[in-house]
């Protein structure tokens, strides 16, 4: 294996990727949908919820945000990666980048880097604009949970971002990258289905659970549905969003989490799974024949 | 003058009338391949390849299409991963080498698009980054392929041509000493394919060598003074042109217009032994052995036919070409493709 990696040519790779995504506009686009979303949200979120029409605090603004921010960024995420590899391998540029004295890991790395930048940029953007915003209407309280929930947002979009780069990796056809990274987006979304699908088979009571947390007390679930749910994305994001917050919101309901769940495990959490696709784009990329 | 006889260039004649041409060293050789091959699922693209090209060389890759040419190329930079033997680039093992055995090589492959949202001169600077050279010569090469007028318009708007024009200004980053092209001249309209080929002969005088892919017959002959036939990925010859052309089996013809009646000029030669005769209009082609012109000639003379003008045509690498891959690649549409 060649492990060679330089800086040089990283950085040239990098700022290419991250300079395509500004010269067609998508970093701009991306960073006023976020800002505007954090808007709406923030103004209107509360009156979906029984509240009033007017500016939330940070912590009303992520609890509405987060649910929409969940489906939302692993499809920019997805857009962007799934045919950064495969396309320049279909047109041919791709050869003649590993043509010049450049190694395949300077072209991981480098596209890692460009295309995570552009999720960085446009988050710090959109959500950070939107946050000062929110903060001089409703107040800053909150601010730092809300700088880390930004910081959780580019955690877990990276890794829908590594995953499709890895899925461009793979493929032999860009219809089959982005077939890939839905597939990770759809088994995100459903995956918290099924947990609670097996709960209720083998055993739970979903009318006593429900019938307790609108009620407005809280119900315990076994610690194993706790755990499943690391692997439901678009649900452990929401709930690590709240959790920065000290709340544990769950479906808009509140319920005794397990230790297990906790803002610095989930931050660590997409954080492994980042560096997973990261180690396993570089290596299945080493061996790819272009 | 006969194929065979001399190198069509004056490049190539200074090349080989230089001390480069005396006795080659391991040094010498800038690509060298052995037992080299490669495998797609049940199809063996690359089998077996052993193939050497010398500092100094154009050497032309031919083969019909899907014979490997491309595969080979890619095995060579590294850009496929080879099943079997060995490939050294200037003396190093490319598995050892890591990266810095690909400085200083030129490559262009077939079809590339590129990046259609940079224009050309920032795909120039990209490419002058990733090589370590100066972004100040990007200009230049532009000009030197006729794309300095569109400099700032995006790749994305350039026909096929223009794009492999830049791509050919790309492969020129850094003065390489080795340029590998894999079907150079495809997609260029005539004018811009000469201006390719003196740029590929300017630069092998000034000591770069060349290798390319090509099935332009006619492209290879002109500019390469070494070439190489595969065929089903194998390695069918390896050799200066003179010697792939005079290897072959085929005669040279003996081309004549006489005034009468071309049947009974062919009737004639039938008589005296002559076999594979062909007639176009009042003009008739024999196969002949250098010493039976003379008994041609004298045959149709004694059958009181005029002879209006007669020549020699020397077997060309087009025939040579043909009789070492067979007929197949004819059916296949290999000589007539652009």
């Amino acid at each position: 294996m060649n492990l060679e990696i330089n800086l040089r040519k990283i950085k040239a790779i990098s700022m290419k990727e991250f300079m395509d995504n500004v010269r067609n506009k998508w970093v701009l686009a991306l960073s006023l949908i976020f800002l505007v979303l954090t808007i709406v949200f923030s103004y209107f979120g509360g009156a979906t919820s029984g509240g009033s029409v007017e500016f939330q605090g940070y912590e009303d603004t992520v609890a509405a945000l987060s649910t929409i921010a969940a489906m939302l960024l692993p499809i920019i995420a997805i857009m962007l990666g799934y045919g950064t590899v495969i396309s320049e391998r279909e047109n041919g540029s791709l050869g003649v980048v590993l043509g010049c004295p450049v190694s395949r890991f300077d072209v991981i790395i480098g596209k890692f880097f460009g295309l995570g930048a552009v999720l960085l940029v446009t988050i710090f953007l959109g959500f950070g604009i939107s946050g000062v915003i929110v903060g001089a209407l409703a107040g800053f309280s909150g601010g730092l949970e809300y700088f880390l929930f930004m910081v959780l947002t580019f955690l877990f979009s990276f890794f829908f971002l590594g995953f499709s780069i890895l899925m461009s990796t793979l493929a032999n056809k860009r219809s089959t990258a982005i077939a890939g990274g839905l597939v990770i987006f759809f088994s995100g979304m459903i995956a918290g289905t099924i947990l609670f699908g097996i709960w209720v088979a083998t055993g739970g009571d979903m009318g006593a659970m429900l019938d307790q947390v609108m009620s407005g007390g809280t119900f315990e679930l076994p610690d194993w549905l706790w755990a499943g749910y690391y692997f439901s994305f678009m649900d452990i994001y929401p709930m690590g969003s709240m959790e920065i917050f000290g709340a544990s919101d769950f479906m808009g309901y509140q319920f005794d989490y397990p230790g297990f769940i906790n803002a610095p495990y989930i931050f660590a959490w997409f954080t492994f799974l980042s560096a997973l696709t990261f180690v396993s784009s570089l290596l299945m990329f080493n061996k790819k024949d272009l | 003058m006969g194929i065979g006889d001399c190198p069509a260039n004056p490049y190539i004649l200074e090349y080989l009338t230089s001390s480069k041409s005396d006795i080659m060293t391991e040094n010498d050789h800038v690509i060298k391949t052995s037992g080299l091959g490669k495998s797609f699922k049940q199809v063996r693209a690359v089998d077996d390849l052993s193939l050497t090209v010398n500092k100094g060389d154009i050497y032309g890759f031919l083969g019909p299409n899907g014979a490997g040419k491309t595969t080979t190329i890619k095995l060579i930079l590294d850009l496929v991963q080879s099943d079997g033997g060995e490939i050294w680039l200037n003396g190093i093992n490319i598995t050892e080498g890591g990266v810095s055995v690909r400085e200083g090589i030129g490559y262009l492959p077939e079809r590339a698009q590129f990046y259609r949202n940079l224009t050309a001169i920032q795909t120039l600077e990209f490419f002058a980054e990733l090589k370590g050279v100066d972004k100040e010569q990007c200009d230049e090469l532009l000009a030197k392929v006729g794309m300095d007028r569109w400099r700032d318009k995006k790749m994305g708007t350039f026909s096929k041509g223009m794009v492999q024009l830049v791509g050919v200004a790309q492969s020129l980053l850094g003065n390489p000493h080795l340029l590998i092209l894999d079907e150079p001249t495809s997609g260029l309209d005539p004018r811009w394919s000469r201006v390719l080929k003196d740029i590929m002969l300017e630069m092998n005088a000034q000591g770069t060598t060349i290798f390319f892919s090509s099935h332009l017959l006619s492209e290879v002959q002109e500019l390469c003074n070494r070439i190489a036939i595969l065929n089903q990925g194998k390695l069918v010859i390896e050799d200066t042109v003179a010697n792939v052309s005079g290897g072959m089996t085929h005669k040279p013809k003996l081309v004549i217009r006489v005034s009468g009646d071309a049947g009974k000029a062919v009737e004639a030669l039938r008589a005296g032994g002559f076999e594979e005769i062909t007639v176009h209009g009042n003009q008739i082609s024999v196969p002949v052995e250098s010493t039976e012109k003379s008994k041609v000639l004298q045959l149709l003379a004694e059958a009181q036919i005029g002879i209006e003008d007669f020549k020699t045509v020397e077997p060309s690498l087009e025939d040579a070409f043909m009789g070492y891959i067979g007929n197949e690649a004819v059916t296949g549409g290999v000589m007539n493709e652009p």
